[in-house]
């Protein structure tokens, strides 16, 4: 590793629209919070840079990235093309990892954070991806990180000398487990409890708006041309068709407590 | 399609059971797309084994390979079973453990379907291996056959509000699916398989690659009694106080279930973090899944498997999980609870024990 300060990227994600009466009013998905909040730790703890990186319409992602300058980023990107092609919805996991993975390069990152699964897709892929294009390491369901000299009983002469090192804790196998990493690296973040509130997460109460003094003139453009993509084919699209369930169900609501007793044992549910 | 491949994943020297569950779909697909089903198992052991069935056999296997893993993995389903030895390393599998020897014997054997068990091992090997394959990756999706082998994988996404549905005679090209623990069977049969056995002498440290990640240590996970629960009792935001929500735990017991809660809940204080089930945070497949004041954002039943039977009690019979649940009840918590417990108690003279 260079003497040049640790370069710290969190990617981020609008969600999309949520369907209406779900009370889910949060601009970003609880693995991208948590994801950002580390980052921004990290960034004080190793004494790096942070930028966070959207990939979507400019306008669509501009809240959310100027909710990160706000919150502590020294840089916030958007890669973006006014195609409708770019729509996170229409690319597949790879598409979308391609063209993160070349934005990244542009950019340098020497560790990459990101949500574990996307509320929308579920999938957790394109993290893991990321790391395999960028050929870096990754750990997946990563619970917490500590830069590794605040970690006292995993300290050892050597510990702290490689600048960026964490100690990472993943939830794997029903334990968690602890790795001592040193970048470059791609961790996939789980969503955390007990949140405090902030602009990215409008449910919560007493969230404070993005600050006003952001300048969302600072939010940079980068285009897929810039990547060497073409716009209106900028990656390889998502498999099979999207379509609302073939039975609208709505279950059987019930006017007792004994005849769901009984639907549950005539459906071998009980016994 | 040619040749599926399923990836058994090892618990010490026994393959685990939602390995051995995939084996089994793996098995089903193959029948109806008239595929060959290959099982694959990394093995530890520090010498390499020479291509052929009996030739250069590590010195720490069982000398009778097929006694323990030919037989038995042809017995479940497959019709060539592939054992390949992988470095022992410390701490959990993982892609950077395991990932080079799966992809290496997936170059060797070229399957069009790479099937693996969605374990936290195989969600952190899955999309890694397909990225590298340049295959297409999809996640736990539920499966149907149609006529003339037709096979279709479908999940739910945004929430549930659509589906994503794929028709394998679509795709072409490489595709990796994982599937989710106990939503399969294991298969029985009594074809023998064939062997093949792989020199795939991996040292993970090797790969060509920056930075490093070792293993430091291990402790239990508080919350892991809800990842393989087959019942779970959930409570959820409209949970207003700690009487309440041990209420929803008289309910817990009396169905013999785990006890979970929504993020919103854990929050709050009235829950224990480790219970908390959501998007991001924890992801269960329980066979019933009982839903006590909660919405049903997409946040929290996005993290439910699609196959789960859901039960919901809430005041507002527009909520969005009613849409979602097979069975629902209008009521407070604090109401329809206690007679709920009280109907499962008078229906037996023992506490009922749900079906599993």
């Amino acid at each position: 590793m260079s003497d040049q300060a640790i370069r710290i990227v969190v990617l981020l994600k609008r969600l999309q629209p949520a369907p209406p009466a779900t009370g889910d009013d949060a601009l970003v998905g609880g693995c991208e919070r948590a994801a950002l909040r580390l980052a921004l730790r990290l960034k004080s703890e190793l004494h790096g840079t942070l930028t966070a990186v959207a990939l979507g319409s400019f306008e669509r992602e501009l809240p959310v990235l100027g909710a990160a300058l706000g919150a502590g980023c020294d840089r916030a990107v958007c890669v973006s093309s006014t195609s409708e092609e770019i729509a996170a919805d229409k690319l597949d996991y790879l598409g979308i990892a391609e063209i993160l993975a070349e934005a990244l390069h542009r950019l340098g990152c020497d560790i990459l954070l990101c949500g574990d699964r996307s509320q929308e897709e579920l999938q957790g892929a394109v993290g893991p991806a990321i790391a395999e294009l960028l050929h870096m390491r990754h750990l997946s369901s990563v619970a917490s990180v500590a830069s590794a000299a605040s970690v006292a009983d995993v300290a050892s002469a050597e510990a702290g000398r490689e600048p960026g090192t964490v100690v990472a804790e993943c939830r794997a196998g029903g334990a968690l487990h602890r790795f001592r990493c040193t970048p470059p690296m791609v961790l996939c973040v789980l969503a955390a409890t007990s949140e405090p509130p902030g602009p990215l997460n409008a449910a919560k109460p007493d969230a404070p708006a993005v600050p006003e003094n952001v300048d969302h003139s600072r939010v940079e453009r980068m285009e897929l041309a810039d990547l060497g993509r073409d716009p209106s084919a900028p990656g390889r699209s998502a498999l099979g068709q999207v379509r609302p369930p073939r039975t609208s169900q709505r279950g059987a609501i019930l006017a007792s407590e004994a005849e769901l007793v009984s639907r549950l044992i005539d459906d071998h549910l009980l016994r | 399609m040619a040749s599926i491949l399923v990836y058994i994943e090892l618990d010490g020297e026994q393959p685990r059971r939602a390995s051995m569950e995939a084996l089994g779909e793996g098995r089903r697909m193959a029948t109806s797309l008239g595929a060959a089903l290959h099982a694959l198992v990394l093995v530890p052991g520090t010498r390499s084994v020479s291509a052929g069935h009996s030739a250069g056999l590590p010195a720490d296997l069982p000398a009778d390979l097929e006694d323990t893993w030919v037989r038995a993995l042809g017995q479940a389903g497959a019709d060539k079973v592939v054992v390949a030895t992988a470095s022992q390393v410390p701490g959990p599998v993982l892609w950077q453990t395991h990932g080079r020897a799966l992809h290496a014997a997936c170059e060797r054997v070229t399957p069009n379907l790479v099937l693996i068990a969605a374990t936290s091992t195989g969600r952190d090997i899955a999309p890694r291996l397909a990225t590298r394959l340049g295959a297409w990756f999809l996640a736990e999706p539920s499966i149907e056959y149609g006529g003339r082998g037709q096979v279709v994988l479908s999940r739910p996404v945004f929430g549930g509000s659509l589906v994503r549905r794929v028709s394998l005679e679509d795709v072409r090209g490489v595709t990796v699916v994982t599937l989710t623990p106990g939503s399969y069977e294991p298969a029985r049969g009594h074809d023998e398989a064939e062997a093949l056995c792989l020199d795939l002498a991996m040292d993970p440290d090797k790969e060509p690659l920056g930075g490093s990640i070792e293993w430091v240590d291990s402790a239990a996970d508080p919350g892991a009694f809800l990842d393989h629960a087959r019942v779970i009792v959930v409570a959820g935001g409209g949970i207003a106080s700690a009487e309440t929500y041990a209420l929803v735990g008289e309910l817990a017991r009396a169905l013999g279930a785990e006890l979970g809660a929504t993020e919103t809940l854990c929050s709050r204080g009235i829950a224990p973090a480790e219970r908390v089930i959501g998007v991001g945070f924890r992801h269960v497949a329980p066979a019933l899944y009982v839903v006590c004041g909660a919405s049903g954002s997409p946040g929290h039943l996005g993290a439910v498997c699609s196959d789960a039977t859901i039960i919901a009690i809430n005041t507002d019979p527009e909520a969005r999980v009613f849409r979602l649940a097979t069975y629902g009840i209008v009521g407070r918590v604090e109401t329809v609870i206690p007679a709920l417990v009280a109907s499962l108690a008078g229906r037996r003279a023992e506490p009922l024990t749900v079906a599993t």
